[in-house]
């Protein structure tokens, strides 16, 4: 949702396997626009290890989710 | 369907209308399924049992079902906005918007998990927007559904998801979903839980471009 951009579909959808398998959390483009927060959401939710990666409720305590409060109207 | 005279009916395709509640204007889409020609009408019932009594404000809803005849038609909410997928393609987002649609989401997925079922295919085409700005996940799968998902019509148009008896311990491995947005976890055939559609929340937030990014460049 960063950014809208064309569909990615062309792809080769094994080799997008091979690399999840392989490259684990990936890399964020650009990442030093995103703000400190975000980047944390981000963290969290692409962690490999499934033990560290929180389940929906402790997703939903990310400060990252607190920022829906001030979005009204930007 | 007495409570659904409508004042604007329309064939989709396939036995599915839309059309508006009378009297809430209320966005609907009804599944016309004739019974005769369905081999597992207890599973239907099932179902239909699960989704009434699972409903939350972010998932897309059964509302109600009536037989006519030999027909059954099934109500679920109807969702006129669209996908994330429109949104997402033809706007940047702030990330306060980013935020506001992850914990929609993510509040559909606490529900969903706390039942026992596991969505398996969270990508922006499933989130489907309100005209009023209710953003619900679409496509969840009951469990009892799953090994009949080629041979029955259902009554909404659920996919790839499981139900399991204990959410806490139970896993799986099969290999579902769409590649782009999968878990490492999946990919390797490693036996996985509910967190998979955690990860392809991130994957969502991150979106198609610089997954273009990923896949490219690795």
């Amino acid at each position: 949702m960063v950014e809208g951009e064309p569909p990615y579909l062309n792809q080769n959808p094994l080799k997008a396997l091979y690399l999840i398998a392989t490259t684990g959390t990936p890399k964020i483009n650009n990442a030093e626009s995103l703000s400190a927060i975000f980047k944390d959401y981000l963290a969290k939710c692409l962690e490999v290890d499934v033990e560290k990666r929180p389940d929906a409720a402790q997703l939903l305590q990310v400060n990252f989710i607190f920022l829906a409060n001030y979005c009204s109207g930007d | 369907m007495p409570h659904y005279l409508t004042r604007f009916i329309y064939r989709a395709s396939g036995g599915v209308y839309t059309a508006y509640q009378v009297g809430t204007n209320l966005a609907v889409a009804i599944k016309q399924m004739d019974l005769d020609k369905q081999p597992k009408k207890d599973l239907i019932i099932n179902e239909i049992l699960v989704m009434r009594s699972s409903r939350h404000p972010n998932i897309v809803n059964y509302i109600d079902s009536f037989l006519y005849k030999n027909d059954l038609w099934v109500v679920m909410e109807y969702m006129e906005g669209g996908s994330l997928t429109d949104v997402v393609t033809a706007n940047l987002m702030s990330e306060g918007q980013i935020a506001a649609v992850s914990r929609e989401t993510a509040q559909g997925l606490e529900h969903l998990h706390r039942h026992g079922v596991i969505h398996r295919d969270i990508k922006s085409d499933n989130v489907l927007l309100s005209m009023q700005g209710d953003i619900k996940l679409s496509k969840y799968w009951f469990e009892q559904w799953e090994k009949f998902r080629h041979s029955i019509n259902l009554p909404a148009d659920f996919g790839f998801c499981a139900q399991i008896s204990d959410p806490n311990h139970a896993k799986r491995t099969t290999m579902v979903g769409t590649p782009y947005w999968m878990a490492p976890e999946v990919v390797t055939r490693k036996e996985y839980g509910a967190k998979v559609d955690i990860w392809s929340l991130g994957i969502m937030a991150i979106g198609p471009n610089r997954l273009f990014w990923f896949v490219s460049r690795g």
